[in-house]
């Protein structure tokens, strides 16, 4: 790689506050927006009255269902079920089903006439829990099961059985900043929306559709993000600023509340399983079985993507023989399911990684030694549901016993714990099941180069700069694959009109989609380029080659000036752009860009209080080959913190169908004052098959086993196995049976 | 009338009503979009500025307290086109991710470094509690302010 630059390419705008977010643009008059959401969760809207708010101060327009000329619905990904607003005669399925938009000189005058539209619902029986939805004789909306062997047999051959009643909460992805953005008519009469978002192309999609505007007339493009971690895929702010923009033909901001922030926008699946592991005498695992169900929400968000990337993850890295798993989801009175980062796998290895030390625990077996008898080698046929083997669909190396090696040695002694104290070691690791390729929404990207007559080269990207850093890793893609300078390179990002397909920022993939396709557009361009120069030298010599400066014959010799071909380009209208893309793994329908995991997490447990600290956290990654090394250690452990949240402190609560954490004082995630007192992260480079200069995707990596290292380490230390997360003192005292 | 005080060195005044909160005056008024929005109830600290030298939630001040005052936000904190030296070891220690934090964590470390110029790891973790990150994990943000210290320190030496 060329890494010329010191920083990031993103990072000078960003110290010094001229990075430009979704509320951070004015235009001269612009109006203020806010949305009416309902007061009842579930319910037939028999009148919705703006008399009163259309004569209230400041109003320019107060829109409504009846405005809307397309199809009203909206979806996170392929499924659009969702209302865009809800009108007289239909029907409310939870609180983030909008009413109204109102539209105001300012914001607070736009807020005011909201509490004056009034509302008449016709309240409807709320389903609240899955028990209520079984108990109503509801059929599950999405169910799946993986089966494999037979799991009596299984069971009949174990020396120990294991078992566990699991839950996870909902959590909130808490990005800083919160949905907003600000839409207006150009003088071509396109309505152009300038919002956060994780995924472009599929929004451009959604907006078109619901709103029955033509494609070319709508234009979206993304500023930097202030965070997604999954949460920027679903509908926010971008459907109703083009609706309103084009009803008002005039600027208009609509910027979400932290408190609408939390309460209205997807979160991720809640789920309880009950699992059962068997071990042999040696400690095998010889069978599996999970019966896991949840609430799916009032429309189809990504429930089924939630499920099935919770279900893929129960099996974690191991050899098994015989599995039974079903998943069941029902629908409820409840949040949107969306994405949040790494989509439960994390609350699924927590289930097998932590019922592994459980049951290693009553055969006397070391929780390493328990591992090693059990996690699959590199030849080995994948243990589930995808093809292939590890090392052809992952690095010619399968790392996963030298990651835990590298964390063993790390992690060094065990301190003592101090007077009234006991202190725990715990481990786990993981294999992201990354199905890049294979997914409707991660197949690849495109990439396209525009090379200018001075050399210098632009590169055109769907994703989004959410704080990943892809900017940068395009640019030194770029930069590598054209062999030119990081100074020479720019890239552009995230706009529905200027920049090619993007798939979903999700599933790790951007640096794997992206870099994959800037290397196929570089290959393209480069032959490209060679064409020209051949026929600007009349030559037909094919070794003819781009080389920065010029253009070489096999021996090495300058043939061509760059100069005298831009010359040539100009007066001869070439046009020096390729465009990139790769579609899906290489080989088969396996996943790819796997990252092997290990986790040891040090904690250091109060008996009598049930309180723990975390000492320490070390994760080692086999993570490719590294692109830029300070944004992937920040990756890692901004991940490993953000998990440690959501294990040990976070839970989005709601009752009767409302939201009762609407902020940061309820829904708390680590401070500074929070953080493991060690936080170390080790990389392995092993070369990923498949992936772009060998780098696999690391965005989730740091959620996976933070959790369940965590867990076990209590487990080592005080003898509890947590099954209910997250996991706080008062659980703790509870399973010790001193409450 | 109106609310005159220093903003990043030259006199302003806000004709804003005078319960509006100062992070609505610098944003919507003064046109400093730097200073960000978080939750507008004083827990995540992205809209934090100095006022005086001191780091201080500016969704929490009114506009009416500010007379007189000098302000300080990201905008104002290079001089004459140099970062100081916190921006710069944010670049350096790769602190910054999506960066929605950054400008009210940076400011969070001037307002810490203007009443203690060497903190231990301690005070820092503690002087931040107040600024959400989602992104970072907090390390290379606390590397980032130790390298601030060691710098001058070094510096000192010479």
């Amino acid at each position: 790689m060329n890494n010329t630059r010191p920083f990031r390419n993103d990072i000078m705008d960003k110290v010094t506050g001229s990075a430009k977010y979704s509320a951070d643009f004015h235009m001269d008059n612009m109006v203020y927006a806010k949305i009416l959401w309902p007061t009842v969760p579930k319910a037939r809207i028999i009148k919705i009255d703006t008399s009163e708010a259309e004569n209230s101060p400041g109003v320019v327009r107060i829109v409504t269902r009846k405005d809307i000329t397309g199809s009203n619905v909206s979806g996170m990904y392929h499924v659009q079920d969702r209302p865009i607003l809800v009108g007289e005669g239909e029907e409310v399925r939870f609180l983030a089903d909008a009413l109204a938009l109102v539209a105001a000189k300012t914001e607070e005058e736009a807020e005011r006439a909201c509490k004056l539209i009034h509302v008449e619902y016709e309240e409807l029986p709320a389903i609240n829990s899955v028990e209520q939805a079984k108990a109503e004789n509801q059929i599950p909306c999405f169910e799946h099961s993986y089966i494999k062997g037979d799991v009596e047999i299984g069971f009949s051959e174990a020396a120990v059985i294991v078992e566990g009643e699991y839950n996870s909460p909902y959590s909130e992805h808490a990005y800083i900043e919160p949905e907003g953005g600000y839409a207006y008519i150009d003088n071509n009469g396109t309505i152009n929306v300038c919002y956060g978002t994780q995924d472009i192309t599929q929004n451009h999609r959604m907006v078109c559709k619901a709103l029955g505007y033509p494609y070319n007339k709508v234009r979206l493009h993304i500023p930097y993000v202030g965070g997604g971690f999954g949460g920027k895929h679903s509908m926010s702010v971008h459907v109703y600023l083009a609706l309103l923009a084009n009803i008002l033909q005039q600027p208009v901001r609509l910027v979400w509340t932290r408190e609408e922030s939390i309460s209205y926008s997807c979160k991720k699946q809640s789920l309880k399983t009950k699992a059962k592991l068997g071990l042999d005498a040696e400690g095998r695992i010889c069978a599996f079985q999970a019966r896991t169900e949840g609430p799916a929400g009032a429309y189809f968000g990504n429930y089924e993507g939630a499920l099935l990337s919770f279900l893929n993850n129960l099996y974690g890295v191991y050899r098994h023989k015989n599995i039974d798993v079903v998943g069941r989801l029902y629908y409820t009175t409840g949040p949107e399911i969306g994405s949040l980062r790494g989509v439960g796998s994390p609350d699924a290895l927590f289930v097998i990684e932590t019922l592994i030390n459980k049951a290693a625990k009553e055969l006397g077996i070391d929780q390493l030694a328990v591992r090693q008898r059990n996690w699959m080698q590199t030849n080995e046929e994948i243990a589930t549901q995808y093809e292939g083997t590890l090392s052809r669909n992952v690095s010619d190396e399968w790392s996963i016993s030298k990651t835990m090696e590298m964390v063993v040695k790390a992690a060094g002694e065990l301190p003592k714990p101090k007077p009234g104290k006991r202190i725990g070691r715990g481990f786990a690791n993981a294999m992201p099941a990354f199905a890049i390729g294979n997914s409707l929404l991660h197949k690849g990207s495109v990439a396209e180069l525009v090379m200018y007559f001075d050399g210098t080269l632009l590169v055109r990207l769907g994703f989004p700069e959410i704080g990943q850093g892809i900017k940068d890793v395009a640019r030194k893609m770029a930069a590598s694959a054209m062999n030119l300078d990081e100074d020479q390179i720019n890239v552009m990002l995230s706009d529905s009109h200027l920049m090619p397909k993007a798939g979903a920022l999700g599933f790790s993939q951007a640096t794997v989609t992206a870099g994959n396709a800037i290397l196929d557009a570089a290959k393209k361009l480069k032959k490209h380029l060679a064409d020209i120069a051949r026929e600007c030298l009349n030559s037909d010599d094919e070794s003819i080659h781009y080389k920065k400066d010029g253009f070489y014959n096999k021996n090495g010799v300058k043939l061509l000036e760059w100069n005298d071909f831009a010359e040539f380009c100009y007066n001869e209208v070439k046009s020096l752009t390729a465009s990139g893309c790769v579609v899906g793994p290489p080989e088969d329908k396996g996943i790819y860009g796997v990252t092997p995991i290990s986790t040891v997490a040090d904690v250091e447990v109060d008996e009598e209080t049930g309180e723990f600290k975390i000492l320490q956290i070390i994760s080692c990654h086999d993570i490719g080959k590294v692109v830029n090394y300070q944004s992937a250690r920040g990756q890692i452990i901004g991940g490993v913190v953000m998990s440690m949240g959501i294990a040990t402190m976070e839970e989005f609560v709601m009752k009767d169908g409302h939201t009762l954490t609407p902020s940061f004082a309820e829904y708390i995630i680590p401070t500074s004052m929070d953080v493991p007192e060690n936080n170390q992260e080790i990389f392995i480079e092993n070369y990923g098959n498949g992936c772009p200069q060998g780098a696999k995707g690391i965005g989730e990596s740091g959620m996976y086993v933070t959790g369940s290292a965590i867990s076990n380490a209590i487990l080592d230390a005080v003898d509890v196995s947590m099954t209910q997360l997250p996991i706080t003192p008062e659980k703790i005292l509870k399973k010790l049976n001193k409450i | 009338m109106g609310v005159s005080f220093i903003l990043n060195g030259e006199k302003v005044t806000s004709h804003s009503h005078e319960n509006t909160t100062l992070l609505e005056v610098l944003r919507e008024e003064m046109h400093m979009y730097g200073v960000k929005k978080g939750c507008e109830t004083g827990e995540c600290g992205a809209c934090t500025v100095l006022v005086d030298g001191e780091n201080m939630n500016s969704c929490m001040m009114l506009i009416g307290e500010v007379e007189g005052k000098t302000i300080t936000t990201i905008e104002g904190l290079s001089i004459d086109g140099k970062l100081d030296p916190i921006q710069q070891a944010f670049a350096e220690k790769g602190a910054v991710q999506c960066g929605y934090c950054t400008p009210g964590m940076i400011l969070s470390v001037k307002g810490l470094l203007n009443r203690n110029p060497n903190p231990t790891r301690a005070q820092i973790k503690e002087a931040l509690s107040g600024n959400l990150c989602r992104c970072t994990g907090y390390e290379q943000i606390f590397e980032a302010v130790e390298s601030v210290v060691e710098g001058r320190e070094n510096n000192n030496n010479e």
